[in-house]
This record gives C-alpha cells, sequence and structure tokens, in this order.
C-alpha cells in the first residue's frame, strides 16, 4: 500500500513537475541539467523520513534542495562549472521554444549565463522564492553575508547585460568568509 | 523594477517549464523518483534499527571499559567500542549504574551524559559552556564520521558525523552533529579556542550527492560557512586544505578551472595570499613546465600523499618539466616553503642516475639531517638528494587516502590537540593532488 508521501510526492510531479524544472533551468542553464537536478532533489526529500502534509510544503524543501544541488555540484570542480556555463551560453541550442516572449525570455537566459553558480541561485532565491536574506543563506548554506555579496554582484551583471535598472534587495554586503584579493 | 526583474524570471522560468512538461512522460519519472526514494526509506531505516539496537551495546562496551579504566586515555573508538560479543548485544536494558561511564575527575562537575549516537560513536557527555573554561594544555577537538568506499557499488547511507571536545584525561563533550552533506570522510583541520571556530574538511560522497569540501565551523552554533575564496581567476570551485603548523599557520589550496591558488591562513592575519604562488608557473594547470606541490612516490608506501614535513610546518614544492615519453621525469628544482614565515628556498637538484632509466624520480622519505629521498624508478637504484637549512624533518606521510569496509564503520576520524599540528595524514585525502 502506497504510503501518504507516495501520493504527495505523485501529485508533486504531476501538478509541478514543469514549474520546478523551469526553476532549475533558471540555474543550471540547460534543461538537460535542470532536469537531473530536479529529480536527484526529489530523491533526496521523499528518500527522507520527514512531515510533508501536502504538495505545497513539498514543493517548499524541493525547491531548496534543487539550488543546493546546483550550488553543491558546481563547487564540485571547476571543470564541470565551466561546463555549465558553456551549456548555459548554448541556451539557443538547449531551449527550443515557440514561445512569443522568445527573445526577451533568451536575454534572462543568456543573462543569468553570465552569473557564477553561486550568484544564479541566490538571485534564483531572492527573487523567484522571495526568501529574506537569512532564509536564503540558510536554504543555501552560506553566510548572510556572502548571500548579500552574491545577489549584488549577480544583479550588477544582470544590469549591465540587459540594460536595465533591477533594484537590488541587498544593496548592502560584507565579506564573512570570502577574502579579495588585493590588485598589487 | 525588481518586481519586474521577478516577473520576467518567472515568465522564463514557466515557458521552460511548459516545454519540459509537454516533453517528458510524467509517469516514467513519478516512478524513478518513488523507487529510488523508496530504497532510500528502507536503507535509513535499517541503519536506524541497527543503530538503536547498537546504542544499548555501545552503553555495555561503556561499561566494560570502566572496568578497564575508561577515561585514563585519550578516546580511541576501537579499543573502546570494538566488536560487541553476543552477550552484551541480548542485554536489553542496561541498569543505570552499569551503563554511564565514570567521570575521570579532570572537571569538578560533569554534564549529563549525551544520548548514544550509536555504534563506533563514543560516549559522550553533553557540551555546557563553562567546560570551555577548563580548555588548555592537552584537549583536542575530534572528529568521528563514516566514509563511503568509492568502490563499493551499492550505496549506503553516510551517518551524521560528530565533533567532540576532549579533555586531557579522555572524557567526550558532544560539540556539533554534523549534517549528513558534511559527514562522509569529515576531519577537523583546526580550531581556534578563543573564537570557537574550527575549520574541517570531508571528502565527500559524490556518488550519493554529496561532494567534498571544506568548511569553517562554530563549535558553539554549529554553523558551517563553507570556505570559499576570490582568487585572480574568479571565486574557488574547491578548496581544501595542505598543511597546518602547530603555531597554527595553515595553507590551503584553491582550485577554479585550469588554475590553483595557495592561501595562508592564521588567526592573527587572516587569509592572505602565500608567498609560495610567486613560483612560476604555479597557479596555472596547463603550463608545460611549472612548479607544483610534491606527492609522494605511487609506488612506495607514502602513496600519493602530499610531501609535507613531520610538524606539519613545510611544504616540499617541485618545479616539473615536461614529460618525456621513454626517459625519466625527474624535478629539476624543489622549494621547501615554511608556512610560519611564509617564505619559500629553493634548490637545485641534479639525478644521476642510470641511463635508460625509464619512469618518474619521486619522494619516498623526508627524512632528519635535511635529507630528502628520492627514488626514481620504482624498481630502480635510489637516489639520495639533501636539501640545505632544513630542520626538524620527519617522514613523508604514510597515510593514502582512507578506505572502508562496506558497513560503514563509523571511526575516530579527525584529532586536533591544543596547540598542536593535525596527524598530516588527516589532511591527505582532502588535496586533491
Amino acid at each position: 500500500m502506497a504510503g501518504a508521501w507516495e501520493h504527495v510526492a505523485t501529485e508533486l510531479v504531476e501538478t509541478r513537475y514543469g514549474a520546478l524544472v523551469g526553476y532549475a533551468t533558471m540555474l543550471t542553464g540547460s534543461r538537460a541539467d535542470a532536469e537531473d537536478v530536479v529529480h536527484d532533489a526529489l530523491v533526496a526529500v521523499f528518500g527522507k523520513r520527514r512531515n510533508l502534509p501536502n504538495v505545497g510544503a513539498a514543493e517548499g524543501y524541493v525547491r531548496r534542495a534543487i539550488a543546493n544541488k546546483f550550488l553543491d555540484k558546481a563547487r564540485k570542480n571547476g571543470r564541470e562549472r565551466l561546463a555549465v556555463r558553456r551549456v548555459a551560453l548554448e541556451s539557443d541550442e538547449a531551449i527550443a521554444s515557440p514561445e512569443a516572449a522568445t527573445v526577451d525570455r533568451a536575454s534572462i537566459d543568456a543573462a543569468m549565463a553570465l552569473l557564477t553558480p553561486q550568484e544564479r541561485a541566490c538571485v534564483a532565491v531572492r527573487y523567484m522564492d522571495q526568501l529574506s536574506t537569512r532564509e536564503a543563506a540558510a536554504a543555501l548554506g552560506l553566510s548572510e553575508g556572502a548571500v548579500k555579496r552574491y545577489v549584488y554582484d549577480g544583479i550588477r551583471k544582470l544590469n549591465a547585460a540587459m540594460s536595465i535598472d533591477i533594484g537590488a534587495v541587498d544593496l548592502e554586503w560584507s565579506v564573512v568568509s570570502l577574502k579579495k584579493e588585493s590588485a598589487s | 523594477m525588481s518586481d519586474d526583474f521577478t516577473r520576467r524570471l518567472e515568465e522564463a522560468a514557466a515557458a521552460h517549464g511548459r516545454a519540459a512538461t509537454a516533453e517528458t512522460e510524467l509517469s516514467l519519472v513519478t516512478a524513478s523518483v518513488i523507487g529510488k526514494a523508496r530504497r532510500r526509506r528502507r536503507v535509513t531505516a535499517s541503519l536506524t534499527a541497527v543503530g538503536a539496537f547498537a546504542g544499548a551495546v555501545v552503553l555495555g562496551a561503556g561499561s566494560l571499559a570502566i572496568a578497564n579504566g575508561w577515561g585514563t586515555n585519550t578516546a580511541d573508538p576501537a579499543s573502546h567500542f570494538g566488536a560487541p560479543t553476543i552477550a552484551m548485544s541480548e542485554t536489553p536494558e542496561p541498569s543505570p549504574e552499569t551503563s554511564s561511564p565514570a567521570p575521570s575527575g579532570g572537571l569538578d562537575e560533569y554534564p549529563p551524559l549525551q544520548a548514544s549516537r550509536g555504534d563506533g560513536f563514543p560516549t559522550s557527555y553533553e557540551m555546557r559552556d563553562w567546560v570551555w573554561d577548563y580548555v588548555g594544555e592537552g584537549w583536542s577537538v575530534q572528529s568521528f564520521s563514516a566514509a563511503q568506499d568509492p568502490w563499493v557499488e551499492k550505496p549506503l547511507t553516510i551517518p551524521e558525523a560528530v565533533v567532540y571536545l576532549a579533555s586531557p584525561e579522555g572524557d567526550l563533550f558532544e560539540l556539533v552533529v554534523l549534517p549528513v552533506d558534511y559527514s562522509a570522510g569529515l576531519a577537523v583541520v583546526s580550531w581556534e579556542e578563543d573564537f570557537r571556530l574550527a575549520r574541517i574538511a570531508w571528502t565527500g560522497d559524490p556518488e550519493s550527492g554529496y561532494p567534498g569540501g571544506s568548511a569553517q565551523l562554530d563549535l558553539t552554533t554549529g554553523d558551517v560557512l563553507p570556505i570559499v575564496l576570490t582568487t585572480p581567476w574568479g571565486i574557488s570551485s574547491t578548496v581544501a586544505p595542505i598543511a597546518v603548523s602547530a603555531n597554527g599557520t595553515e595553507l590551503w589550496k584553491a582550485w577554479i578551472g585550469s588554475h590553483v591558488r595557495y592561501y595562508r591562513y592564521s588567526s592573527t592575519e587572516g587569509w592572505t595570499v602565500a608567498s609560495v604562488n610567486d613560483l612560476e608557473g604555479i597557479g596555472d594547470l596547463d603550463a608545460p613546465e611549472r612548479w607544483d606541490a610534491a606527492v609522494g612516490a605511487w609506488w612506495s608506501e607514502s602513496g600519493t600523499a602530499m610531501v609535507v614535513r613531520g610538524d606539519g610546518a613545510a611544504v616540499l614544492f617541485e618545479f616539473d618539466q615536461p614529460y618525456v615519453e621513454g626517459g625519466y621525469n625527474a624535478p629539476t628544482q624543489v622549494a621547501v616553503y615554511d608556512l610560519d614565515t611564509d617564505s619559500y628556498s629553493v634548490t637545485d637538484l641534479a639525478f644521476d642516475v642510470e641511463s635508460g632509466l625509464t619512469g618518474d624520480c619521486a619522494v619516498v622519505d623526508w627524512q632528519g639531517a635535511g635529507s630528502i629521498t628520492y627514488q626514481c624508478g620504482y624498481d630502480s637504484p635510489i637516489e639520495t638528494v639533501t636539501i640545505q637549512g632544513v630542520s626538524a624533518l620527519g617522514k613523508v606521510s604514510d597515510a593514502t587516502v582512507s578506505s572502508t569496509t562496506a558497513d560503514l564503520p563509523v571511526t575516530r576520524s579527525g584529532y586536533v590537540g591544543y596547540l598542536e599540528a593535525p596527524p598530516r595524514q588527516a589532511l591527505n585525502p582532502y588535496c586533491g593532488c
């Protein structure tokens, strides 16, 4: 007999799979990578014995897991990270769609591809998930200072790439674990 | 404008999502996810049951250890919590008198005993802030963890690693239980009593989705802050410890793409760029001729461990020329980097080996009297090279990447004494070299 969690998992995939892949695609820049990350995140979330009363609660866990798994993979090594970026820059090939907003979407995709994985993750959880800095830090395993910095740097790049002026939700930032080398 | 940006992000994501939904057989996704999740739940449940059962065993073993003088030595799980006997495991409810190890008496009072963490984990006390007042000479921070054997096909669940504060008498106080993400092959690299911080590294279990890494750990709150460094080529993707001196100076290596960068950490200066980065080509992994950290000969007992002096305060670097096929490959220069002074000295090398020799010349020993032993070809004559001006030498670490058996036993995986360098082998699994 299927457990309650299996019903939640089934409903989540049937009703929100597209949204999860879309969210992950904004992080990875590639739908294929996004589907892998979503699958891993779903297994990780439902593979643990936790109380997931409904689809909404489960989706929250899965979205955090998506961002975490994306960052973990990016941290793993530089080659993998560069590969992700390369795929992201090939978005015309990776993402074919008849959507009317293709131009706008492509510009967003291309601009997001310019960000580092950490910046993409932080921008995504702050702007798409509307998490606070503290919540984002907890979700991504980063310090609050690092989240602020990544959001700041990410927004700066997006503004330049898209010739717009996104009002950064966190203009202040402080270096906690990051050490910037002097120019000398 | 940020609302507009959010809308554009969501629209782009939704478009990707619609395409994914249209092109994906969702029932297959559901079946795959549920199947794998079920398996994970079964493994976790099995391990939990074993852990609960083993908890009683550990208590029994603890009582046995009392009779044998537990508390008089630093904790050694291999000796105190070895394979339980059937008689012990059949004891359903150990009496209170036999379930608690006697305090060693090193402290005026003791907190309550911590609940057992399962097989392999030592008996410990709950941590109290006042315990820090006792910390000084002879105290240490220790980690207990398990590691997945990468060659075992069936992945097993990694238990959460635990970090303890240990008194000179062997009393352990549980500081932090780490999330499983940071638990596979965890080791303490260093710790600072004043700040109650430790730097940790873990080998990870990439097959299970847990990559290796390193972080700063708050020993009071348990907060984990991944160590990320900004290099000239961008933000580091991987950072790993190389060596730690007894003075608390640390050497770390950061990777990004095809570049590496060495960083030095000390409690007084924080993170600084190590002078060893001035060596030609050291940062460019693609350079045909370049300096690189020396690793031990793969055919020796040392394995391919980083070549670090016995006291942890010096690291050997070599200048490597392009690989010569059919000949022998040997460094033409070596540099000894001193962590505490952030300086290095370069020595030219000249290998005089038999003609026709093929293979590599690599370090097999770093002994006293300033000599480093190279062996050229694993069945060839040994060439000894003397490096001047290097004192207090030790042997090349004899550690290799730790291996574990399929049942993922928990062992003491890290130990750093008060104002001491960690054992060199504690760092080698993380260097990625």
